[in-house]
């Protein structure tokens, strides 16, 4: 009985819920009904609209990522691809799915081996190069993953191609620095012995009759030394230690005022234009390493085009963006004139452009050229706050690209050269500090000989002394810049005060002074740069003088 | 104060099925929690499952709508649907004798 009426009360609790779900339904305080028979399945619409959702989540991450996406099945086809993939292969949808990707990779990369790989170890990371239909290439960081789907592999590559062009631009300007460094070192130690052998030989020639035997040997020995002069100041513009004197200039007007000497340099199968803009901006540059950069730029070119061509030297204003500036290391982005000198020879190789900048790097014949003229170029460039890039390919030809930060103002006049003097002879005093023994040697013998009464000084203090003991007029204090202890710099400021009437004549080998900011000279400084031969001195010292 | 007490038998567990923060469920969670909170001297255990992250709970427990509150102890099991806005049901379900007083 229990038991029945138990069963019975159960019936009625059961009776009681469904009714009471029935109404719950009625009156809508339900959400959701699921499972069982005849009753909408709208657990499973949920489920369906859950994976619908990740289908589409995985369907905008797919195709709105900036890496390129790629599903593989197991044969190796492509089976579906993003935007992005299409760009980095440089192909449309119908060239990529459909395919074998592993067809468009270069041959270094080995696709059976990075397959069989990510079958064991389900994931694999590394580099390869796409080879686009156009033969250009990209390199890219890709992960493969197995499985992302069940037979599909997923593989996503990234373009690095420009983060690597700028790694070995950085690595090459490291590079160049480091050369800089050591050439600039080895000319600093080299124009002292030079200015020594240039002038002993110098003393020497003068102290032989013209017709002495002796005497076309001496002068064989000064002509090395002036090559060994000349091939040190270039080296000097590459490490970019040389004093450099730069004016407001109209790059335009500077390459027109070339245009003569261009000339003569080159073939007459050679066409030479030179277009520039009206507008064109200014820039603050050394006019005479200007004048450096466009010979040695248009000789390159000569050279390259032996059996003639078109020589084209374009000023131009150019805004270089940061868009700009993040593919170029080291540029700023901002306001620029470029010049740009374009031929039409024999164009670089990749190895030779890589190497092109270096001292001594030269693919002409021996003797033909000392490979210091691009050296000196970029030296100059780079001292100047500017940048070089070369785009050259073989057989079409080469364009060198030149940008000099623009600068408002007024173009400065060009000074006019100093008159020749009448003489290299006088008889003015001169107060000589210069620290190393052998050059002050020489450079007292020279002035000596022609008239000069030289007081001598191994250094700042020396020179204090005797200026202190002297009690006549001192005509000019010469000297060397650099020096330990007191710099030149120092001398004269002493000096001057006391001997407010005598000129001063500064001598060096070296921009790191802080006579010269970042080695550009202030103006109204008379000085000379090493390696100085006899006559430069001679001729500087009494501009100084008569000036 | 008085005229509270508790079932028989000791902790009341309470197991409430929803479908995610859809309106009906919501407003369970809030008028079975209004209720409780109305025994202080009850001791009571409340599961919320979300059948739209475990489906297979709510199969299980043979749960065909959402919300359900399911009374698993003390026994007999009862179960009651909808948003539990009708508390004179909710508290006859739970075996509460008494509403308490306001």
């Amino acid at each position: 009985m229990s038991d029945a009426r138990g069963e019975v009360g159960t019936l009625q609790i059961l009776l009681a819920e469904a009714e009471q779900t029935i109404e719950a339904l009625r009156s809508g305080q339900v959400d959701a009904v699921a499972g069982g028979a005849g009753v909408t399945p709208i657990l499973l619409q949920v489920a369906q609209d859950r994976l619908r959702h990740s289908e589409e989540l995985f369907r905008s991450v797919f195709d709105g990522a900036l890496d390129a996406m790629l599903l593989v099945d197991s044969t190796g086809r492509c089976r579906d691809a993003n935007a992005a993939a299409f760009d980095l292969f440089g192909r449309s949808r119908d060239q990529l799915v459909d395919e074998d990707p592993g067809a468009f990779y270069s041959a270094d990369f080995d696709v059976a081996a990075a397959r069989a790989q990510v079958a064991k170890d389900g994931r694999l990371r590394g580099e390869l190069t796409v080879v686009r239909p156009d033969g250009t290439q990209r390199q890219v960081d890709f992960v493969t993953t197995r499985n992302i789907q069940p037979g599909l592999t997923l593989s996503v590559l990234r373009d690095i191609t420009e983060r690597k062009r700028l790694e070995a631009q950085f690595h090459q300007a490291q590079k160049m620095e480091a050369i800089g460094v050591l050439a600039g070192g080895v000319a600093h130690d080299f124009n002292n012995t030079l200015c020594v052998i240039l002038s002993f030989a110098s003393m020497v020639i003068s102290d032989l009759k013209p017709e002495d035997p002796v005497r076309a040997d001496i002068e064989e020995i000064a002509r090395a030394g002036e090559r060994a002069a000349d091939l040190t100041r270039q080296l000097l513009a590459f490490s970019r230690k040389q004093i450099l004197q730069p004016r407001v200039l109209d790059l335009g007007q500077a390459v027109l005022g070339m245009e003569r000497m261009l000339r003569r340099l080159l073939s007459e199968a050679i066409e030479l234009s030179l277009p520039t803009s009206r507008s064109l901006g200014r820039v603050l540059a050394d006019p005479g390493q200007v004048e450096q950069i466009v010979i040695n730029l248009a000789v390159n070119a000569r050279d390259a085009m032996p059996g003639g061509g078109k020589l084209t030297i374009e000023t131009v204003n150019v805004e270089l963006d940061a868009d700009y500036a993040a593919l170029h290391h080291g540029v700023v982005p901002g306001r620029y004139v470029m010049l740009a000198i374009t031929d039409t020879g024999a164009g670089m190789d990749a190895a030779t452009q890589e190497r092109m900048f270096e001292p001594f790097f030269t693919t002409k014949e021996v003797g033909k050229g000392t490979g210091l003229g691009l050296a000196m170029v970029f030296g100059i460039v780079k001292q100047s706050q500017g940048h070089i890039w070369v785009y050259s390919e073989l057989g079409q030809g080469t364009t060198f690209k030149v940008y000099f930060p623009r600068v408002e103002g007024a173009v400065s006049a060009t000074p006019s050269a100093p008159p020749e003097p009448q003489t290299l002879r006088g008889h003015e005093t001169v107060l000589l500090v210069e620290d190393e023994e052998r050059v002050r040697m020489a450079t007292r013998t020279i002035l000596q000989r022609h008239g000069y009464n030289v007081l001598d000084a191994q250094s700042g203090g020396d020179a204090l002394i005797i200026s202190e003991q002297f009690p006549a007029k001192v005509h000019l204090l010469l000297t060397d810049l650099v020096m330990p202890r007191m710099s030149g710099r120092q001398v004269a400021e002493r000096l001057l005060p006391l001997r407010p009437d005598m000129k001063v004549l500064y001598v060096s080998g070296y921009t790191e002074d802080s006579l010269v900011h970042h080695g550009v000279l202030n103006a109204g400084i008379a000085f000379l740069q090493k390696p100085i031969t006899p006559t430069a001195l001679l001729r500087k010292v009494r501009e100084v003088l008569d000036g | 104060m008085s005229g509270t007490r508790s079932t028989k038998g000791g902790t009341l567990r309470l197991r409430l099925y929803v479908a995610g923060e859809s309106p009906n469920s919501v407003a369970a969670i809030r008028h079975l929690r209004a209720v409780l909170a109305g025994y202080p001297s009850l001791h009571a255990e409340l599961e919320i499952i979300d059948v739209l992250k475990s489906p297979e709970a709510g199969m299980r427990a043979r749960v065909l709508v959402t919300p359900t509150m399911v009374k698993v102890a003390p026994s007999p099991e009862r179960r009651i649907t909808g948003n539990l806005k009708d508390t004179n049901a909710l508290v006859a379900v739970l075996g509460l004798t008494e509403a308490p007083r306001e």
